[in-house]
């Protein structure tokens, strides 16, 4: 068991966005996070690297362990633990500056001062999500002149340079076109088995294309909670709960 | 791999940073301390110098009007004591008096007499500006009255033709709270300040100038000294005779002419010796080439 | 009916269309003509040595070297001070959980009314707290430090602006690679602001070098050359108004030193966005082109 979440709750003020979330996510996979809009799972995601932090008014509860160690706890700090949990959001935000710099900005923060090494990081991380060919002759340009897609596939590769266990993917692919989406889904499948992934989507059949697992949210009583979760084959092939096996036949959602 | 921007820029953002703490560093203790410590050296000095050798540093400031030609003077007095620096600041007569008084200055400057609570100052005159009415040149008025001007300034006059003239309006031209010119010609026409009609309301004399050169039916008052070189330069303007004297550098020189104000420094209590030495330079003949070239009129010795 | 709709509303397109530009032709003309006025009166006495020599016969003739200089000192105290006072205010504004507390409403209120004062006012506050208070006479660094309270309030709000303006998805990203606070600002927020930044700074230039009240009674009148910055220095504006208001016979060399402000301003724009260029933040100003 890589990832276990048991009881996780996320409210906002008063409002309840996610309850008694229990969920294992086992190493290695990837797992599939579906369901309506509003139903928590950005936020659930959220939890999980501790961005819940920086949201004043967010509050957790619940327990959540990465290799048995409970992210809340005395020993981990939250800087940390996003090294080791990358995050990937819908809208591609590549940093007003150089490719290069881009990669490099969290590598320093995190340590690595050698100029040797930060470019041959730069140069592995390019390659893994396949821009080096595309970008090699101009590190120095702005990452902000890349297309949409491009942009998304320098955001993996800023979060892989610091060689995470986990990347939590928060609607990768539907801020871009088709091609482009189609090619950072290639990268997701490429890197199964190097990463532990968890990645939230819309498209239920990119969903079915690329999970080990899958887990459904749905608001009940006003808060977001899992209705259904399983191996992917089993979720999409015979749901338990009846909602959500109107949702993923495409009825209702 | 690494291109030569990067280094640039890296390098560029490390010294910016490091430049703004350095002047932080430098500015926080500047702040309270330099310039005292300068001050107490001045005193020193002065003090411990024979007094036959001038040397040290003097604060002058006053009235705008005084202000360049007491520079100028400055400047041809520290070409003579290698030693000294006198440091000319303006700001209006007011504050030359209120400086002078308290000692924020070794000197003040006024372009006016000292009033009946300055008593505890002492006026040493350098020079005389004579106050002059001016005109558009295309004005055919060749004189007024003294009742004639008081009735223009308090708008019981409103038509050149009133007066002589053509049938044109009035603009009147009157000077800022505050000024030495108001008060000199307030003065003389024995009219205080909240009767007086105006117009147009000018900050100095080339405001003034400039306002009645550009206006045919505009009377207003200004130094005859800076009128009289307008003049020269061209500018459509004409001055007043007052009380049948011309308004001219020679009258004003001779004492002839009514309507003039003394240029002055002031002092208050004991004088330093490099202090008195400048006051008797300024009022020398040496300076006298100095004063006419800045459009007053030197006194006759 | 539609039809009409579409004529009208193409017509009412083509009137606002006019209208700005005939809007902008005239601030455009506005502005050139000013700017030929002051070059063309200023031309003739516009020389090299105009610019190094010192001024001589109450600035009716020489040039105005020293007072460059002192105007250049001036700025510079001005800015070291208020650059990282309004960067430190700026992010003390904005980079916190509530931006609508009731300490940061108080600054901003204070900051406002600080704008408002009219510059003479500071001009006399300068010479009491600065000059007489503190000690430090007239003074460049009087001058400077007064200068910076004025331009405080402009430089803090095109701070705040230009860090409020960048996009909280940085500040999520950057907290999403392990950046502490301290890094996310300095690396990535600032960096992204910087040109907003530098626009605000030169603007706060552009008051600083049209002052003249503030600087008239703290940096002072004397046109020596300054040795330091205890030394009193007149600066261009206040030499420009000199000229202009108590020398009879000034104007030509108002006009030459007003031309050799204009410039100077053209300059300092150009060197900041060169300055800028070189420091890399040509990204953000560069966007998706090229
Ligand atoms: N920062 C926030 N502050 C307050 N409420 C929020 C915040 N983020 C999300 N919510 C609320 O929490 C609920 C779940 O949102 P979210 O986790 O974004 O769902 P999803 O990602 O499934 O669309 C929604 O009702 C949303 O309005
Ligand atoms: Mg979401």
């Amino acid at each position: 068991m890589m990832i276990q979440t048991e009881s996780l709750g996320v409210q906002y003020g008063s409002s309840i966005a996610v309850r008694d979330a229990t969920l294992s996510v086992e190493t290695g996979r990837i797992t599939a996070i579906v369901g309506p809009s509003g139903c928590g799972k950005s936020s659930f995601l959220a939890a999980l690297n501790r961005m819940t932090d920086l949201l004043p008014d967010a509050h957790v509860t619940g327990r959540v362990t990465i290799d048995g160690t409970d992210i809340h706890g005395e020993s981990s700090s939250p800087h940390d633990l996003r090294r080791r949990v990358g995050m990937i959001f819908q809208k591609p935000t590549p940093f007003p500056m150089s490719i290069r710099r881009n990669i490099q900005l969290a590598l320093r923060e995190h340590g690595m001062r050698e100029r040797a090494a930060l470019e041959a990081t730069t140069e592995r991380v390019l390659r893994d999500v396949g821009l080096w060919d595309e970008v090699c002759d101009r590190l120095e340009a702005s990452a902000l002149q890349l297309s949409g897609g491009q942009q998304q596939r320098l955001c993996m590769a800023r979060a892989l340079a610091l060689e995470p266990q986990v990347l939590l993917l928060d609607e990768p692919c539907s801020a871009l076109d088709p091609i482009a989406s189609e090619r950072v889904e290639a990268l997701i499948r490429e890197l199964r088995g190097r990463y532990t992934m968890l990645i939230v989507t819309h498209n239920l059949a990119q969903a079915r294309r690329l999970a080990d697992h899958v887990a459904v949210f749905w608001v009940r009583d006003g808060a977001g909670v899992i209705i259904e979760q399983g191996p992917a084959a089993r979720v999409f092939d015979a749901p338990r709960d009846p909602t959500a096996a109107a949702y993923l036949a495409g009825v209702q959602g | 791999m690494f291109g030569p921007q990067a280094v640039v820029a890296e390098h560029f953002r490390t010294v910016s940073k490091t430049l703004i703490w350095i002047l932080l560093c430098i500015l926080a203790p500047a702040v309270g301390c330099t310039p005292r410590t300068k001050v107490m050296h001045d005193h020193q000095e002065s003090t411990t110098q024979p007094a036959s050798v001038l040397s040290g540093r003097l604060t002058v400031t006053g009235s705008s009007t005084v202000a360049p030609l007491v520079a100028e003077i400055a400047k041809r007095f520290e070409a003579r004591h290698a030693g000294v620096r006198i440091d000319v600041q303006t700001g209006g007569s007011g504050k030359g008096i209120a400086d002078a008084r308290n000692g924020v200055a070794d000197i003040g400057m006024a372009s006016r007499r000292l009033k009946a609570g300055e008593r505890d100052l002492v006026a040493h005159q350098i020079a005389a500006d004579g106050v002059g009415l001016i005109v558009h040149r295309d004005n055919r008025v060749a004189e007024l009255t003294a009742a004639e001007v008081v009735d223009v300034f308090t708008d019981r006059s409103n038509n050149w033709q009133e007066v002589r003239g053509l049938d044109l309006p009035i603009t009147v031209v009157h000077k800022a709270e505050g000024r030495a010119t108001l008060e000199v010609f307030l003065n003389h026409f024995s009219l205080a300040n909240p009767q007086v009609r105006a117009d147009v309301i000018v900050g100095d004399n080339q405001h003034g100038i400039k306002t009645v050169a550009g206006t045919p039916g505009a009377i207003g008052y200004v130094s005859i000294g800076a009128a009289e070189a307008a003049i020269a330069g061209g500018v459509p303007i004409r001055l007043l005779p007052i009380d049948g004297v011309a308004a001219t550098s020679a009258q004003v020189a001779a004492g002839a002419y009514p309507l003039t104000r003394p240029l002055n420094l002031v002092t208050a209590g004991g004088l330093s010796p490099l202090a008195r030495a400048f006051v008797t330079f300024c009022q020398s003949e040496d300076v006298h080439d100095t004063v006419v070239s800045q459009h007053f009129v030197p006194l006759a010795n | 009916m539609s039809r009409r709709t579409a004529r009208i509303a193409s017509v009412r397109e083509r009137l606002t269309a006019a209208l700005i530009w005939c809007v902008a032709v005239v601030v455009l003309g506005l502005l050139g003509w000013i700017l030929v006025d002051v070059i063309v009166r200023g031309a003739d006495g516009w020389s090299l040595s105009f610019l190094v020599a010192e001024p001589e016969d109450a600035g009716r003739a020489g040039g105005i070297g020293p007072i460059i200089i002192s105007t250049f000192l001036v700025l510079a105290v001005t800015f070291a001070v208020s650059v990282p006072l309004s960067l430190a205010t700026a992010i003390a504004l904005t980079e916190r959980a509530d931006r609508a507390a009731l300490d940061a409403r108080l600054v901003r209120r204070c900051l406002d009314v600080l704008a408002a004062v009219p510059s003479i006012v500071l001009g006399l506050f300068g010479n009491a707290f600065f000059c007489v208070a503190l000690g430090m006479g007239y003074s460049i660094l009087a001058g400077g430090l007064t200068l910076a309270c004025m331009v405080l309030p402009i430089m803090i709000r095109t701070t705040e602006q230009a860090l409020a303006a960048v996009p909280d998805e940085y500040r999520l990203a950057a907290a999403g690679l392990g950046l502490n606070h301290t890094s996310t600002l300095f690396r990535v927020l600032l960096p992204a602001a910087a040109p907003a930044m530098a626009a605000g700074i030169v603007l706060g230039i552009g008051r600083a070098l049209a002052e003249t009240a503030v600087l008239i009674f703290t940096a002072g009148y004397v046109v020596r050359m300054p040795e330091s910055l205890a030394d009193s220095g007149r600066v261009m504006s206040v030499h420009i108004y000199d000229l202009a208001m108590n020398v009879p016979g000034g104007s030509a060399q108002a006009y030459t030193t007003a031309t050799v402000l204009v410039v100077m301003l053209l300059l300092i724009n150009t060197v900041a966005v060169a300055l800028l260029r070189l420091a890399g933040f040509r990204h953000v100003a560069g966007g998706r082109e090229a």
